[in-house]
């Protein structure tokens, strides 16, 4: 068969039927359509004209380029492009036009600090406002307090009642006590430890340990705040059958079904991650670190605000060491990971009119998360977290 | 081949469209099929197509800035799905839980698959296409069905344009014994 007779042959697609069909269409359209997830979002009125100007200068230079060149390594610059462009959501530098204005946003990081040694990690929340010209640290809580509905919720590891060792992720709305430790059964141990919380999923990673043999093995699931309450982790735990949601409840994948997922930090982004079970709570999360994300971005009840303002280029030129980052949804505060700290500043100002603030991290803490609250939320947050500064987990 | 019509076309596009979506819609109007025809082909999975296609288009939607202009949009779209492809299946090969989907399947859903195959497909010389192993299937779908030329298939799989007619003539050969014991 020559040439011709082969693409003759094969010239019509490889099924009679279309695959890309409306459906397929709408599904994609209902992707992008998540307004908190829009790069146009990110176009203020003058960027927009800025952008307008760099799109017509590119069309005149690339009609130039297009002509001058020959194709050569085109595909192989957009492989560089797509790889490097999709590490954050674009910005064009009209966008970190300098302002006065101080910033809007309060940010709730919560942290998690692994013990390697004896299996167990600790929980820290820190909110940071801007306040008199300078970011501060306005309350320093431990546990985390992840803001649920209209109040917060306290999550924090407890232990077991035979003091096996267990550590489990439990919660209770904030201002109520945890219990002290959970009823478990004797045959295994459980340690657990808290990959994510939003605002309304929780994702963890749970090593159990067969008492006897002293196997183990460590899984990932994704559960909803209630599923922590502590009757029902007794239950599950107990009953060995842990509520949890599915890939595909949550996230829009017809083809990938699984009930052990997580959620996890990529290149700026919240994403999910599928990374199989391991021996360890070590080996697993170096999984999760090594795997590939899959699927869209993850809906927003999922995680509800997830969108980085600045590229790499700019982030990795204010802080050469960054490993990750976040921005507010007001467009006003950066905060950079480096291995050691998270360096928040308000990016938009000069350093005399906002001070910026660093926040050590110890060693094996990482970030479990970030939320925001703007304007007049701020106050309200700084009133409701204030009251629990202090706190022990168990009163 | 390099179509210079896409070229005006989406710059054209890039400066009238009064929104990125709008170009989007009409990326997808023009590639959509396309798209999905590829993702099929290498994953012969019509589940695992949409996906592919939706995370492709995704892809492309917040990252049309990244366009080359001297770039043909069908080999960038081809490139960003066939990569997207390639991560679909690096996570299912490192993920170790029950999936729906892994590129070779087993069991009944292989035999799901090959119904499908059976039924639907366009002719009898696709459903030995499909059949051929990766590598050379890949190379005769884009020669024949996207209709690239030696050269961009070359840039397109990062190899030299001797392997890809090494591959082609591999494929060839492939289809030609398929096709006799058949008969």
């Amino acid at each position: 068969m020559d040439d011709k007779e082969l693409r003759e042959h094969l010239a019509r697609g490889p099924l009679a039927k279309n695959g890309f069909d409306e459906a397929l269409r709408r599904r994609i359209h209902e992707q992008i359509d998540n307004p908190r997830r829009r790069a146009r979002r990110l176009w203020v009125p003058m960027a927009r004209l800025g952008g307008a100007m760099a799109v017509l200068f590119a069309v005149l230079a690339g009609a130039w380029l297009w002509q001058a060149q020959s194709s050569g390594d085109a595909v192989k610059e957009n492989l560089k492009l797509d790889t490097t462009t999709q590490d954050a959501t674009p910005a064009a530098s009209a966008q970190t036009a300098m302002t006065t204005e101080p910033p809007r946003s309060a940010m709730l990081i919560g942290l998690r600090k692994d013990i390697p040694s004896r299996q167990t990690s600790t929980y820290r929340t820190v909110l940071v406002t801007p306040e008199d010209g300078e970011l501060r640290v306005n309350a320093s809580l431990e546990g985390i307090y992840m803001p649920y509905k209209l109040k917060f919720y306290r999550l924090d590891a407890v232990g077991d009642t035979r003091s096996q060792g267990s550590q489990m992720i439990t919660s209770v709305p904030a201002g109520e006590a945890l219990p002290v430790a959970l009823a478990t059964g004797p045959a295994n141990r459980t340690n657990e430890k808290l990959l994510f919380a939003g605002n309304k999923y929780v994702s963890l990673l749970q090593t159990t340990t067969d008492a006897d043999t002293g196997d183990s093995t460590s899984r990932v699931w994704v559960k909803d705040i209630e599923q922590l309450a502590p009757a029902i982790r007794e239950k599950s735990v107990l009953a060995k059958d842990e509520p949890h949601y599915q890939l595909t409840e949550l996230v829009h994948l017809s083809s990938t079904m699984s009930d052990e997922w997580t959620i996890a930090r990529d290149k700026g982004h919240w994403v999910t991650k599928i990374p199989g079970r391991s021996d360890t709570p070590e080996q697993l999360l170096r999984n999760i670190a090594l795997s590939s994300s899959i699927g869209p971005l993850l809906p927003t009840d999922v995680s509800s605000y997830d969108t980085l303002w600045l590229n790499w280029d700019d982030i990795r030129a204010k802080e050469p060491a960054a490993i990750d980052a976040f921005t507010s949804p007001t467009e006003d505060l950066l905060a950079v990971q480096t291995a050691d700290a998270i360096n928040i500043s308000a990016y938009r100002m000069q350093e005399s009119g906002m001070k910026p603030l660093s926040i050590q991290l110890e060693d094996g803490e990482s970030v479990v998360m970030v939320q925001w609250a703007q304007d007049g939320y701020v106050n309200n947050w700084k009133t409701m977290l204030g009251q629990w500064i202090g706190t022990t987990n168990h009163n | 081949m390099l179509n210079p019509q896409h070229q005006f076309d989406f710059l054209k596009y890039r400066v009238d469209a009064s929104d990125d979506k709008e170009l989007l819609n009409e990326l997808m109007t023009a590639y959509g099929k396309e798209v999905w025809n590829y993702a099929f082909s290498i994953t012969r999975k019509w589940d695992l197509a949409d996906d592919i296609t939706q995370e492709v288009f995704i892809k492309v939607f917040r990252n049309m800035h990244a366009f080359r202009r001297d770039a043909s949009v069908k080999t960038w779209l081809l490139t960003i799905t066939r990569n997207t492809a390639i991560d679909f299946k690096r996570s299912a090969f490192l993920r170790k839980v029950t999936l729906m989907d892994a590129y070779e399947d087993y069991g009944h859903r292989q035999s799901a698959e090959k119904e499908t195959l059976e039924k639907l497909a366009t002719n009898e010389l696709w459903k030995l296409v499909l059949k051929l192993p990766t590598k050379y299937r890949e190379v005769m779908i884009l020669f024949a069905h996207h209709q690239l030329s030696l050269k961009e298939i070359a840039q397109m799989l990062d190899v030299s344009e001797g392997t890809v007619k090494s591959r082609m003539f591999h494929a060839r050969k492939k289809l030609a014994t398929m096709k006799e014991a058949n008969l």
